[in-house]
């Protein structure tokens, strides 16, 4: 059975610290398929792309190219084995024009070479053409549309005479329109004799185009239904037999207790709510001791909704109730101070923590003005006491609250986030991806942890792009995608049935 | 309203507009400058003072050039000064103390350029190479080269060069065209053809651009950096020995003052601070603009002291203006999206 | 063995100059004849004093995470200012100190106002203000000298109070007033955490953009109380004050461990990095170096600085990391 592969990765192992990133996984890729992998946040998609490109070297286990072993350290040399990556950021030079981003590896190779304008040009229309850009290749990168901008750098790829492009989550930031005219594009290119390998929450865009599919789910491959293969052809598949592969049912899935808010009030309520970044009017109501799940894909605009919410981006148009009460929206300071509104940044590390500072710091950094004395001095025994209140109450495993944060794991460091958030005593919660990359045992213990503070009256939003997470916790789901929301459904917290439900919503 | 938008999204080039947007406004300024200082002095508009407004700025847009080139890919030179008051102390050491020819005495000064810049990109290369450390290194090689100024001259000038260094300084082509503003004009052209013709021209305005997709395109972003530094410490060199010909005296408080407009001229002719993006003939305007603002307020009998302050004004509402701009494009943009 | 010693020394910021001091103390007591005398150690410790200061003004806006570079030219403006009320208006020099200090905070303030409303990078904006700073004092001054200065305040520099020269008492109440601001304070709390990362202070609620405009005004009040100090101690005032200030405000700071990315100020190691930059010179001069070659000294020293704040960063942050595990 002499397959002829192109990219075999063999009994790929990645451990992070306290996570398994990736467990035995296999991957084999052949020439000329478009092969999709596929997996939710968390799965190991983004970690075995990474290996790939040459970020992370594997534990165990090795990659070959065209029947050889490599070792990938860097992304240079994934790149001069002809691997070549359009993330989901782009990769482009702003500043100069489609032609000069193209071409950049060609006269960028010896400092002492002499920029020919027109043979530049002249080269770039090629490949400008073979990825149907219709426009001048004179023209400034920063100017084009998120979409115009990946196909130069699928333009870019193709010039480097690449043996496999990866996409990676390539129609995630561009528009319905772009996204098509890419998925024809890349099965003209396919039928061209170049290979993909296609990364997408977006299984409409798996059956359209992919030949191939490999799922991975909890750090490992996932055999096909039926077929108990790891590399399952896609015509030999079903919407849901793909879907249950990739969400599945595990064993410890145990879901909280379902509540009835049917006659509880409303604590926080948006009508039409609109502001710059989140610009489509949206409405929603969150219920006293409730436990909200804003469900989406990355891009759905969930984050930006939240931080019209809460002030960070005020609403232009709309209107907020906070506790029945129309509220107008000014900034956060408010919001924390008088409305008792808390945000919790996704990104915890640039928007959440202070990393050189300490744990006590950074959990009295939202309510310094509950712990200082009247000259406004700070009042040591106080901090110590409320850092060490939540110390206990979260389980933050440190030696001392004095710890600088950023020696702590994922999860410690998510919950001394949540710690400040918690210690202002907010009445609602927004709480942004709270268990995105955090080990199994702290996001059980986090998830655990909002169940409690919605039995004690506190009213939680909790932001995920986890299936599974949100199932599980909350109560009631809101569904968004691209920017709007689609739907509600109250949670039966039966897996299977409300998956399917909620995916629908996204598909339609 | 959708005209607008139009008008923004359309396929003029942002390039262009760049160029003409900064290019127009520099002239504009030096224009109604000059208007307005011609008319309270009669002697502003003279063969002489455009022979003298010329020599100032071959040395400021010398300067200037010397902090674009670093500009560009996205760092900072505070030493410009101090390297151009190097390089014509030790053309001038040499000159006077030992007995080579003045020629060759200058294109060893320009060397000093080259090697006081090649100190700077490996420093910084070393220390990872962002934009604060280059311009904290270059503060500190600035008093690095300095002292050496310093020693080297004991803080005494050298008099009396030869004739024909000298001659550098003081020759008017046809009586009307300064010889230091031909040099200019030369090194202009070069660095215009630098960036618009080489490959490491690209690649150091890649790295400015986006230094991590540079990385990925396979450019040696250390090897750029060094490229860059070692240019502009040559166009400092040279401003500095350029201007002691003039002087006709070398002496180490030449370029000491230099660190401010060497930021001027280019951020005026609209080079962004970021890199990615130079402007040649903006940096060239720029620099002859301060040159007329200096020359032009002592013919309004104005305190000399009061071009500083203008400087520093200038800087503040050209990069003030620049801003605006970005800003109403980005709002621009954001009503677009908003409007989908 | 040596490499963990090193890397103690580097982690602990104070440990490590402070061991550099006492090295160079010793070893220039032993090997040059001057170094000892109450003359030279008097002269030291007062120029020390003044430096702390200036030291300690670019730390506030290091403190935020920004740079200032007119604190050279806030302090010359604020020290005409005063000589100015000295001279030409007669007042008592308590109070013109006063007022110096308050124009000190409002030119640092107005710098701090500019960055945080045009988003610009306070570099640029720090270095434009420098000229225009400096360029308004000359102006305004047309560069004469202030030479009546009140014999009294000129016992200021060459006074002694409690067997210290009255000039460090000064530095140390200022260091007691940030080490307390700085620690113990709310503000200063603010301070730091929008040094840390803006966004984030940001989130949690505090106006990062008056945490900035406030520690720009602290930075210029500082640059004043220098100046001031600078003019008791030359007995006139002159624009020239401050022209030097730009390597050692950097200097001092950085040396002491004070972080240029911001979040994290050292009040004790910035009086101990003015300490070692001032006795370093003082070496060079009783070593016999070269007057001119000071400065070629000066910018090694703060190479140096940068190297091990360098290496002091990657400490904090990534490389050499210790992760504290989550129980499995």
């Amino acid at each position: 059975m002499m397959e002829n592969y192109i990219l075999e990765l063999k009994n790929i192992t990645k451990v992070f610290p306290g996570v398994k990133a990736l467990d035995n996984v296999n991957f084999s890729l052949k020439k000329g398929e478009v092969h999709a992998l596929v997996g939710e946040n968390g799965a190991g998609k983004s970690t075995l792309i990474k290996i790939l490109t040459g970020v992370y070297q594997p534990n165990e286990g090795s990659v070959f190219v065209d029947s050889k072993k490599v070792s990938l350290l860097n992304p240079q040399e994934a790149f001069t084995h002809g691997i070549n990556v359009v993330h989901q950021e782009r990769n482009l030079i702003p500043t100069f024009t489609v032609a000069e981003n193209i071409m950049i590896e060609q006269y960028c190779k010896k400092m002492t070479s002499t920029i020919n304008q027109k043979k530049i040009n002249q080269d770039a229309q090629k490949y400008i053409d073979l990825v149907g850009l219709d426009l001048e290749p004179t023209k400034n990168v920063e100017e084009l549309s998120a979409g115009k901008q990946q196909l130069v750098e699928i333009a870019k790829a193709l010039s480097s005479d690449a043996k496999i492009i990866l996409l990676d989550e390539p129609t995630a930031s561009i528009s319905v329109k772009e996204g098509e005219g890419l998925l024809d594009l890349i099965r003209n290119l396919r039928n061209k004799g170049v290979t993909f390998i296609f990364v997408s929450h977006k299984l409409e865009e798996v059956f359209n185009i992919a030949d191939t599919v490999t799922v991975l789910r909890d750090g490992k491959n996932v055999k096909g239904e039926g077929t108990n293969g790891i590399h399952v052809p896609v015509k030999d598949l079903t919407r849901n037999q793909l879907i249950t592969m990739m969400v599945g049912r595990t064993e410890e899935f145990r879901a909280f207790e379902d509540r009835d808010f049917s006659d509880k009030e409303v604590i926080l309520e948006a009508k039409m709510l609109r502001s710059v970044d989140s610009p489509k009017p949206k409405s929603f109501k969150l219920c006293k001791g409730e436990l909200l799940g804003w469900y989406g894909l990355v891009g759905a605009g969930r984050t930006e909704f939240a931080r019209t919410l809460i002030g960070y981006d005020p609403p232009i148009e709309g209107e907020e109730f906070v506790n029945g009460k129309k509220t107008v929206v000014k900034n956060i300071k408010q919001m924390q101070s008088k409305h008792k509104l808390y945000y919790l940044s996704e990104n915890r590390k640039e928007e959440g923590l202070f990393l050189k500072h300490s744990i006590k710091a950074n959990i009295t950094s939202s309510m310094l003005n509950k712990i200082k004395n009247r000259l406004g001095m700070l009042n040591f025994k106080k901090e110590q006491a409320v850092a060490n209140k939540f110390k206990e109450e979260l389980d933050i495993k440190t030696p001392s609250i004095n710890q600088v944060v950023n020696n702590l794991s994922g999860g410690n460091q998510q919950k001394v986030s949540i710690a400040k958030g918690l210690s202002v005593e907010p009445d609602i919660l927004i709480i942004d991806e709270p268990t995105v990359g955090i080990d199994v045992k702290t996001k059980a213990e986090i998830h655990r942890l909002m169940r409690n503070l919605t039995n004690e009256g506190k009213s939680i939003i909790c932001i995920t792009s986890d299936m599974q997470e949100i199932i599980q916790i909350a109560d009631r789901i809101v569904v968004f995608k691209a920017g709007k929301i689609k739907g509600e459904l109250k949670n039966t917290k039966v897996y299977g049935e409300m998956s399917k439900r909620i995916m629908k919503l996204i598909m339609d | 309203m959708n005209q607008l938008l139009n008008n923004v999204s359309d396929t003029s080039n942002k390039k262009k507009r760049f160029v003409i947007n900064n290019t127009m406004g520099v002239l504009l300024a030096m224009i109604v400058f000059s208007i307005f200082v011609g008319c309270s002095s009669n002697t502003f508009f003279s063969v002489d003072n455009f022979i003298a407004v010329s020599r100032i700025c071959s040395i400021t847009v010398l300067v200037g050039l010397a902090q674009m080139v670093v500009m560009a890919g996205g760092g900072l030179n505070i030493s410009v000064g101090a390297i151009g008051g190097l390089g014509a102390v030790v053309c001038g050491a040499l000159i006077k103390r030992t007995g080579i020819p003045w020629e060759f005495a200058i294109i060893l000064g320009i060397f000093i350029g080259v090697f006081c810049g090649a100190i700077n990109g490996f420093i910084i290369s070393r220390l990872g190479g962002a934009a604060e450390i280059s311009w904290l290194t270059t503060l500190a090689t600035m008093a690095v080269f300095t002292g050496f100024s310093l020693g080297i001259t004991h803080a005494k000038p050298f008099y009396d060069m030869p004739e024909g260094y000298d001659w550098i300084g003081a020759y008017n082509i046809f009586g009307v065209l300064s010889l230091m503003l031909v040099i200019m004009i030369f090194f202009a052209v070069i660095i215009w053809a630098l960036f618009k013709y080489t490959s490491l021209g690209r690649q150091v305005l890649a790295v400015g651009g986006n230094q991590k997709a540079a990385i990925l395109s396979g450019i040696n972003v250390n090897k750029v950096l060094i490229f860059k530094h070692i240019i502009s410490g040559v166009l400092a060199a040279s401003a500095g020995i350029l201007f002691s010909t003039r002087l006709g005296a070398v002496n180490a408080d030449i370029g000491k003052v230099w660190m401010l407009f060497s930021f001027a001229a280019p951020l005026i002719g609209g080079t962004r601070m970021e890199g990615g993006r130079v402007n040649v003939l903006g940096a060239v305007l720029g620099g002859v603009l301060l040159a007329l603002v200096s020359n032009g307020v002592v013919h309004m009998r104005i305190n000399i002291f009061i071009v500083e302050f203008m400087e520093g004004l200038i800087i503040l509402l050209a990069v003030g203006l620049d801003r605006l701009r970005a800003v109403r494009e980005e709002n621009l943009e954001r009503l677009e999206r908003s409007a989908i | 063995m040596l490499k963990t010693a090193l890397r103690k020394i580097l982690r602990n910021d104070l440990a490590g100059i402070t061991f550099a001091l006492v090295l160079l103390c010793t070893l220039l007591t032993i090997f040059t004849d001057g170094f000892f005398s109450a003359y030279n150690l008097d002269s030291i410790i007062k120029d020390i004093s003044i430096f702390a200061i200036v030291g300690m003004s670019q730390m506030a806006t290091l403190g935020v995470g920004q740079f200032n570079l007119a604190v050279g030219a806030i302090g010359g403006c604020a020290g005409m200012i005063f000589g100015a009320l000295l001279e030409l208006m007669g007042i008592p020099y308590a109070i013109a100190m006063i007022i110096s200090l308050a124009a000190g905070y409002l030119l640092g303030y107005f710098q701090g106002f500019l960055i945080v409303k045009t988003k610009i990078n306070a570099f640029i904006i720090t270095l434009a203000l420098a000229s225009v700073y400096h360029g308004l004092n000359m102006t305004a001054t047309e560069n004469r000298f202030f030479r009546n200065i009140p014999n009294s305040f000129k016992a200021i520099a060459k006074g002694n109070l409690w067997g210290m020269p009255v000039l460090l008492i000064f530095s140390f109440i200022t260091m007691l007033i940030f080490w307390i601001l700085f620690n113990r304070t709310v503000t200063g709390r603010r301070i730091l955490a929008t040094g840390v990362n803006v966004k984030a202070a940001d989130y949690a609620g505090i106006d990062s953009g008056s945490t900035i405009r406030l520690a720009h005004g602290l930075s210029g009040s500082l640059a004043a109380l220098a100046a001031v100090l600078t003019i008791s101690k030359l007995g006139a005032a002159q624009t020239s004050i401050g022209s030097t200030w730009l390597l050692i405000s950097f200097a001092a700071p950085i040396l002491g461990g004070t972080l240029l990315s911001g979040g994290k100020v050292s009040i004790v190691g910035t009086f101990l990095g003015a300490a070692l930059m001032t006795i370093i010179t003082n070496a060079l001069v009783l070593v016999g170096v070269s007057f001119y070659w000071f400065q070629a000294f000066t910018g090694g020293i703060l190479l140096l600085a940068f190297t091990l704040n360098k290496i002091r960063e990657s400490m904090n942050t990534g490389e050499g990391r210790v992760l504290i595990e989550g129980g499995k």
